[in-house]
């Protein structure tokens, strides 16, 4: 079907608006994700200072009242994994990859991911909507456990946890379409020759990722249906003076909510070992060991859960069982991690800022997988659940794929995206502001954690004991400020690349992947000429060959004769 | 919809029946959840039985039959789509939709008279998710019927025929949803 | 040749019907738990009998099948991991 005159003929609504383009519709989910990140960083920003100073006036803002504290801690989390983490990761990166690195013009269902975006425009819009209600958005943390969130009376709040639940919902929703049309795609629109173990890692990674997504997330729409109803049906599902369990709910939403860990991870992962790649110059180490323990660690997910309930009261006898699969789904893991080392191992490495975020992604993940491990078993756990040191655990891990994956992917592809280049000093320096702050807040916090700081209070200094860590509480916020206006490097770097960048090549990385074969940034219908694949992404440096790479459209016989 | 280019594609199910599996593969984890949640509680606590001895079993058993029908004749209206007999399927199109209403009908009417005795969502645990389950599932037929409309009404217009596939489609989402059901009656009205 | 699919569809209908008649009077008759493993031992096979004849499941490709199993092992999993704290509740009340 040729569109190529047609979609000339859109107009400004039709083309960038309501598109049906995965790579518009994959910048409309960069900009909202973005967009929701500033606002993350402002509440995170609120809650460092409270803790750090509290009960002052914080700069810019005023005085934070205990039950606005609950609301802040709530809507960061929910912010950061729910309209940060997720978009970023597998809306933005997936819309826009998938079908260029399978050398198809689209996904196989063009508008059923356009109405994916505005359905999670909608829950966006709910969300938002709910800091300006009378008694404010949900505050009973991003985990709403009941009765805290069954009954306002107890966070002092009105319908804005009924609004989170309707956004989480429609937020669910758009990512189940997404998924459907993921798989979908990469089923069904792969271009001859490309089989499946000719893909991409990353493409690997979100087609994992979007499995676990679709397949653990029922119980939790059933467990936030039964909450609407406990909230304004006078059910009592999670209240135990009805003959109910708080404790179903913290089941079915960890049910969901380990398994999406690793949907937020695995997309980080698959960023990172396309990059590194790049600019080693060597191809992927195991890559079908990669791909079968990520399936295999994608089953694991699903028999962790409770490890989030130690000390929850559930039945003790679930605390054996759950902490051992715990500890075996590290090994996956570390055997991913072990490949990515290995395949960096002997490489020629290019230090660009992609580069630099990829080896950050790789270090801090390190480090957050290994405290992992003192949380995943239980006699460890009930000394540390619910303090600082989970907090910082979390941290490292999710921040690592989010944040240095995040822009790791954005540094890497941005020049196929908007078709220039970034510049690359600032994103160096972008990096190692970024690098040095992280670990400066959050290497401090594991030790504030240890030393028995809980989660989710307004002020710590009440306590005695805790009086002694006010000066590490005061020098995390201090980084923590610093972390974020360091971001703006990046916001700089950004609109002034997008205006005044310089006009980037088809592939001015030298990768192998398909979406490099075509212009940047590519035309509506991805690629003049289907592709057909000859090879997998990975040949580069070559030992027996004069070419430093090898595309994956390159057959063998102009193999021969070229040498890029 | 973009023509295949590749031979890969070929050796694959459609896109359709692909995309339509995985999203009954998405619905499965939340009735599997309420189903479950259901279970343990119930087995974990005594008086449901006394609850559900309030619910009209006939009702339900009527549902159960035209739900089933249901499922027949949506996949004879796919039959009859395969051999490009279209008046026949609209025929059969319809008559799922008319069972299907007719289920939502009886189901409207339970929850009336249940309402009416005083039995509310709030009444008691067994209440709550026998209203919680039904009703999304209501829902879904719901859903269904409207899809089955749209279908419907293309068969009489004659634009299916370029797009046949989607009655079976649209049957394999209409079986799950019966499928679901094969299950609550039992949990709710039997046991 | 279609009316042999028809007319298919039609013997599993009454299978179908015939079933519901098994559950229902099995639950007048049996004593309670044996009529609770009769009643969800057809429940399987009806929602079996749907899968494979109305839903095609014999015609397709592995990969549909591990569709569709795929989440009712893992809902089975929930099910598992729920028993302790609901059925078993010995640590409460």
């Amino acid at each position: 079907m040729n569109q190529g005159n047609v979609h000339q003929e859109f107009g400004f609504v039709r083309r960038y608006i309501i598109s049906t383009d995965h790579k518009v519709i994959a910048k409309q989910y960069l900009v909202l994700a973005l967009g929701w990140a500033v606002l993350g960083a402002a509440t995170a920003y609120l809650i460092r200072w409270q803790i750090a100073h509290p009960d002052t006036e914080a700069f810019g803002w005023g005085y934070i009242e205990p039950q606005v504290y609950n609301a802040l801690v709530t809507m960061h989390g929910t912010i950061m994994v729910f309209f940060v983490a997720m978009p970023l990761l597998l809306s933005v990166f997936g819309n826009f990859l998938i079908p260029l690195m399978i050398g198809a013009r689209d996904m196989a269902f063009p508008k059923l991911n356009a109405l994916s975006f505005w359905i999670f425009f909608l829950a966006s819009a709910v969300l938002l909507a709910s800091f300006f209600i009378p008694l404010g958005p949900a505050a009973a943390g991003w985990t709403g456990y009941p009765p805290l969130s069954a009954k306002n009376e107890y966070t002092g709040g009105g319908y804005g946890t009924d609004l989170w639940l309707v956004s989480l919902a429609l937020e669910f929703a758009s990512f189940l379409l997404g998924g459907i049309n993921f798989l979908t795609t990469a089923m069904n629109l792969r271009a001859p020759g490309l089989t499946w173990f000719r893909l991409p890692v990353i493409v690997w990674m979100q087609l994992t990722a979007a499995v676990i997504f679709m397949l653990s997330v029922g119980p939790l729409v059933a467990g936030a249906i039964l909450l609407l109803m406990d909230r304004n049906l006078g059910t009592t599902f999670y209240l135990a003076d009805g003959g109910g369990d708080p404790l179903l709910w913290q089941h079915l939403f960890w049910f969901f909510g380990h398994p999406e860990v690793y949907v937020l991870l695995l997309p980080g992962v698959g960023i990172m070992l396309e990059v590194i790649t790049v600019f080693a110059r060597k191809p992927v180490f195991a890559y079908r060991p990669i791909i079968y323990t990520t399936i295999i660690a994608g089953f694991l997910s699903f028999i962790v859960w409770a490890h989030h309930q130690y000390i929850s009261g559930m039945d003790p006898r679930l605390a054996m069982p759950f902490s051992i699969t715990t500890i075996i789904i590290s090994v996956p893991f570390a055997l991913i991690i072990f490949s990515i080392i290995a395949t960096l191992w002997g490489s020629s490495i290019t230090l660009t800022s992609p580069m630099l975020f990829a080896l950050g992604t790789l270090g801090v993940f390190i480090f957050g997988g290994l405290t992992g491990i003192f949380n995943g078993s239980a006699p460890v756990d009930i000394y540390i659940h619910d303090t600082y040191f989970v907090v910082a655990h979390f941290h490292y891990t999710l921040f690592s794929s989010v944040f240095f994956g995040g822009f790791a992917g954005i540094y890497f592809w941005f020049p196929k995206m908007f078709g220039r280049m970034m510049n690359e000093t600032l994103g160096k320096v972008h990096f190692w502001l970024t690098f040095i702050f992280f670990n400066g807040v959050f290497i401090p916090m594991h030790l504030v954690g240890l030393r028995g700081m809980m989660r989710r209070i307004s002020n710590p200094m009440q306590y005695e004991f805790l009086k002694a860590i006010e000066p590490l509480n005061m020098f995390i916020t201090l980084m923590a400020i610093l972390l974020i206006l360091s971001q703006l490097v990046f916001v700089v770097n950004y609109f002034w690349s997008l205006l005044r960048g310089k006009v980037a090549e088809d592939n001015p990385w030298q990768a192998n992947t398909l979406e490099w074969t075509t212009s940047s940034p590519p035309p509506h219908e991805n690629f003049v000429t289907a592709p057909a694949v000859y090879r997998w992404p990975y040949d580069y440096s070559l030992p027996d060959s004069t070419a430093d790479w090898l595309p994956q459209n390159r057959s063998e016989a102009t193999a021969k004769l070229v040498t890029p | 919809m973009t023509t295949q280019t590749a031979a890969i594609s070929e050796m694959e199910s459609p896109v359709g029946k692909n995309g339509t599996w995985w999203f009954l593969a998405s619905e499965i984890p939340i009735f599997g959840g309420l189903i479950a949640a259901y279970i343990v509680m119930r087995l974990g606590s005594a008086g449901w039985s006394e609850a559900s001895s309030h619910l009209n079993f006939t009702v339900a058993l009527l549902n159960t039959f035209l739900l089933l029908t249901s499922s027949m004749t949506i996949v004879m209206a796919h039959a009859a789509v395969q051999r490009a007999a279209l008046k026949r399927a609209a025929h059969f199109l319809g008559l799922t939709i008319l069972l299907g209403l007719g289920f939502l009908g009886m189901k409207a009417f339970e929850y009336s008279t249940e309402i009416g005795h005083g039995f509310l969502p709030s009444s008691g645990i067994f209440w709550s998710f026998y209203y919680g389950m039904t009703g999304l599932h209501a829902l879904h037929v719901l859903a269904g019927i409207i899809v089955n409309v749209v279908l419907w009404s293309q068969t009489v217009t004659g634009s299916l025929a370029q797009q046949p596939h989607r009655v079976e489609l649209a049957g394999l989402y209409w079986h799950l949803v019966d499928i679901i059901w094969i299950f609550l009656f039992p949990l709710l009205y039997l046991a | 040749m279609d009316s042999v699919h028809e007319r298919h569809y039609l013997i599993i209908w009454l299978w179908l019907i015939a079933l519901v008649a098994v559950s229902v009077a099995a639950a007048s008759v049996l004593p309670k738990p044996h009529a609770i493993v009769l009643i969800f031992s057809v429940a399987i096979v009806k929602a079996f009998l749907v899968a494979k004849h109305y839903m095609h499941l014999k015609n397709e490709r592995a990969i549909i099948y591990a569709i569709a199993l795929v989440p009712i092992v893992f809902v089975m999993i929930l099910f598992l991991g729920l028993v302790p704290d609901f059925v078993w509740h010995l640590t409460k009340k």
